[in-house]
């Protein structure tokens, strides 16, 4: 799952890579050493590192990607599903609204960041590129 | 729809196996056989006893002193990763090459083959298969073997499967079959059989996406089948054909791996994806 934010005025953003909705079920890997792997431990600290930098959230501008799951891929198995789920309640959390997103459906997607400009590419094999 | 006579006669294309890869399995897997046995076949191999050596000195051991010969280098790093090493540079230069027609860069194949080689091992010692973990190693490792070649006739006919797997609901595999007349489990099992794989590793990589129902009920089959699976879900090297293949709920739900274990291992499988890199990049 792929999330990307930017501030147009000060110009900081990031992107985030996560794989995992929940770091309690991740039997035996530390979350400490993994953060950003996990949407419930690497959300806040991709923000909080990202505020630190002194990005203002009433202007950060918020991209999402992924969510993908495998044909018939049922719900409780679909974890694509339950990253978007577990990205959307932390996003609220941080009182973020999402930009645009382009999520779920069984296609591999490349989010990317322009970090001059603020423009985000998706990625679709055969589909061609979004740029938001 | 495609001559498959044609995509057939393209498997003489590929750099064959060496026999190496074959008998190595054999003899760990055989409990007579002696470390000495396997050091000897490793030596008569030379270019990949130069590469085993300077792996088992890299940093991504991490040992302290230097391994300068085979019997030292089983003995430091393990007779396990020393047939895995031989089974990676086995195969390394078929699955470096950027196949067309599924997306995939420069490496991807070969990232993707070495990942879920790497879960498929994972999963064979949480499922009770230990004895066949290098099998299930070499399955995993080799299953897209046939997108080598399929890739473009993939290339030719994308369009058309692209519009059975978006607006039909088929599975890439299926509308590969459908559109082209063979798809690339099927084309695997071809080369395995010209390279006289044994038959349980042909019969894997036949049925690795499980559309035949006899196949979800082999164990070693759906091992291979969750580690491909896993690597999906974790986006690791996905192309074109993206996620579009079939999830087998009841397949899982036989082998009493829940949601959180599909979590656990993919947690397990993230936190040492920069380790299979760095390993990756040594062969």
């Amino acid at each position: 799952m792929g999330v990307t934010v930017h501030d147009p005025v000060s110009g900081i953003g990031g992107i985030l890579n996560f794989m995992l909705p929940d770091s309690g079920r991740a039997n035996g890997v530390n979350p400490a050493r993994v953060p950003f792997m996990f949407a419930d431990t690497g959300i806040p600290a991709f923000l909080e590192e990202l505020y630190a930098q002194g990005v203002r959230v009433d202007r950060l501008k918020v991209v999402v990607a992924g969510g993908a799951h495998i044909l018939d891929q049922t719900d409780a198995f679909n974890i694509g599903q339950k990253n978007l789920t577990a990205l959307k309640a932390s996003l609220d959390a941080f009182k973020l609204n999402i930009y645009h997103e382009n999520t779920g459906g069984t296609n591999s997607r490349t989010l990317s960041l322009e970090i001059a400009s603020g423009c985000s590419s998706i990625k679709i094999f055969g589909e061609g590129e979004e740029k938001v | 729809m495609t001559d498959v006579t044609d995509i057939v006669g393209q498997i003489d294309q590929l750099e064959p196996v060496p026999p190496i890869a074959g008998q190595i399995m054999a003899l760990a897997e055989d409990p007579d056989s002696s470390l000495s046995e396997i050091a000897e076949l490793i030596l008569n191999d030379p270019a990949i006893t130069a590469n085993l050596l300077k792996t088992c000195n890299s940093a991504y051991f991490g040992l302290n002193r230097k391994v300068d010969s085979v019997r030292d280098a089983i003995g430091y790093v393990g007779l396990d990763h020393i047939v895995q090493l031989v089974l990676l540079n086995s195969v390394a230069q078929n699955f470096k090459k950027q196949p067309l027609g599924y997306g995939l860069g420069e490496g991807e194949l070969w990232r993707h083959a070495v990942t879920s080689a790497h879960v498929s091992k994972i999963l064979a010692g949480k499922f009770g298969r230990s004895r066949q973990r290098h099998l299930i190693y070499t399955a995993a490792l080799l299953k897209d073997i046939g997108k080598l070649i399929l890739g473009r006739f993939v290339a030719f006919s994308f369009e058309e499967i692209n519009i059975l797997v978006n607006s039909k609901g088929y599975s890439f595999n299926d509308a590969e079959k459908t559109v082209i007349g063979m798809n690339h489990e099927e084309l695997g099992a071809m080369v395995g059989q010209k390279w006289h794989f044994s038959d349980k590793l042909i019969y894997i990589i036949r049925h690795h996406h499980l559309s035949n129902e006899s196949a979800r009920e082999d164990l070693e089959t759906s091992l291979v089948y969750l580690a491909d699976i896993i690597c999906m879900m974790m986006g690791v090297c996905t192309g074109a054909d993206g996620l579009t293949y079939r999830f087998y709920s009841d397949v899982l739900k036989r082998m009493g791996l829940t949601d959180k274990d599909l979590q656990a291992i993919i947690a397990e499988t993230g936190e040492n994806q920069q380790k299979i890199d760095e390993l990756l990049n040594l062969i």
